[in-house]
């Protein structure tokens, strides 16, 4: 049993946080997908409540559904982690420094083709860390978050071809 | 105008280029920064009156990242 303060263990957390995204380390890189699991879900809510337009019912189902899984993938990321005796960020401005999604209150205006767009680039911008990642995890011999970061991989890009379709764009042109 | 391209390490976090992006901007005589994530390189376009590539370099080191190698066009 430890003997530290909870105020040593953070300080001691938050150093050691810091030489592993300088590494970097397979642990660190899901830091930042956590993190933009959590801005995404705050942008799949704003869209679910605030969407507009003639397709407003089913765009807001789709938005739903991608909210659900993103806070299913949040919680069963942040498990693995510490699972592997790793550490995930827990508090909002820990998610707002490893966070590279942004989110703008603006955006609630902003119509339906716009948010599903940004979306798709969401995903993608995800992916450049979902990738690093999974072959962080495999140099470091941890192949339950290796697993776990592939699925999410396959997962983001089967989100990214559904956004397409509605956009009626092929998986990888953007808008 | 010289240009500058830092390799970076290949599995740099995005978010770290980042911030290594906004750092070089900040140096006196670079003009314009750019960062390609999936290569993990940073190009920067600078004045060699005012800054060296090397000092570029040394400006990511100096965050703490490793510079792979730098090429200077």
């Amino acid at each position: 049993m430890t003997t530290q303060t909870p105020e040593k263990l953070y300080e001691a957390e938050v150093k050691q946080a810091d030489i592993d995204h300088h590494t970097p380390t397979a642990g660190a890189m899901t830091g930042h997908i956590v993190s933009n699991l959590v801005v995404l879900a705050d942008k799949l809510q704003q869209i679910k409540w605030y969407l507009k337009g003639l397709n407003a019912v089913a765009l807001k189902r789709v938005a739903a559904d991608l909210l659900t899984q993103a806070y299913q993938q949040k919680d069963a990321l942040g498990s693995v982690l510490i699972d592997e005796n790793l550490l995930t960020p827990t508090t909002q401005k820990e998610f707002s420094e490893y966070a590279m999604l942004q989110e703008n209150g603006q955006n609630k205006y902003q119509k339906a083709e716009w948010l599903l767009d940004d979306l798709v680039h969401d995903y993608d911008t995800s992916n450049l860390f979902v990738t690093r990642a999974i072959k962080l995890a495999v140099k470091e011999d941890r192949p339950v978050l290796a697993q776990r970061l592939t699925s999410l991989l396959g997962e983001n890009n089967h989100n990214i071809a559904s956004l397409q379709a509605l956009l009626q764009n092929t998986q990888r042109r953007f808008g | 105008m010289s240009k500058a391209i830092l390799q970076l390490d290949a599995l740099s976090c995005p978010s770290c280029m980042q911030k290594i992006q906004g750092a070089l901007a900040k140096q006196a005589g670079v003009e314009t920064v750019k960062v390609l994530f999936n290569a993990a390189k940073v190009k920067a376009e600078f004045d060699s009156d005012q800054i060296s590539a090397d000092k570029l370099a040394e400006t990511v080191t100096d965050l703490g990242y490793d510079v792979k190698s730098v090429k200077v066009k």
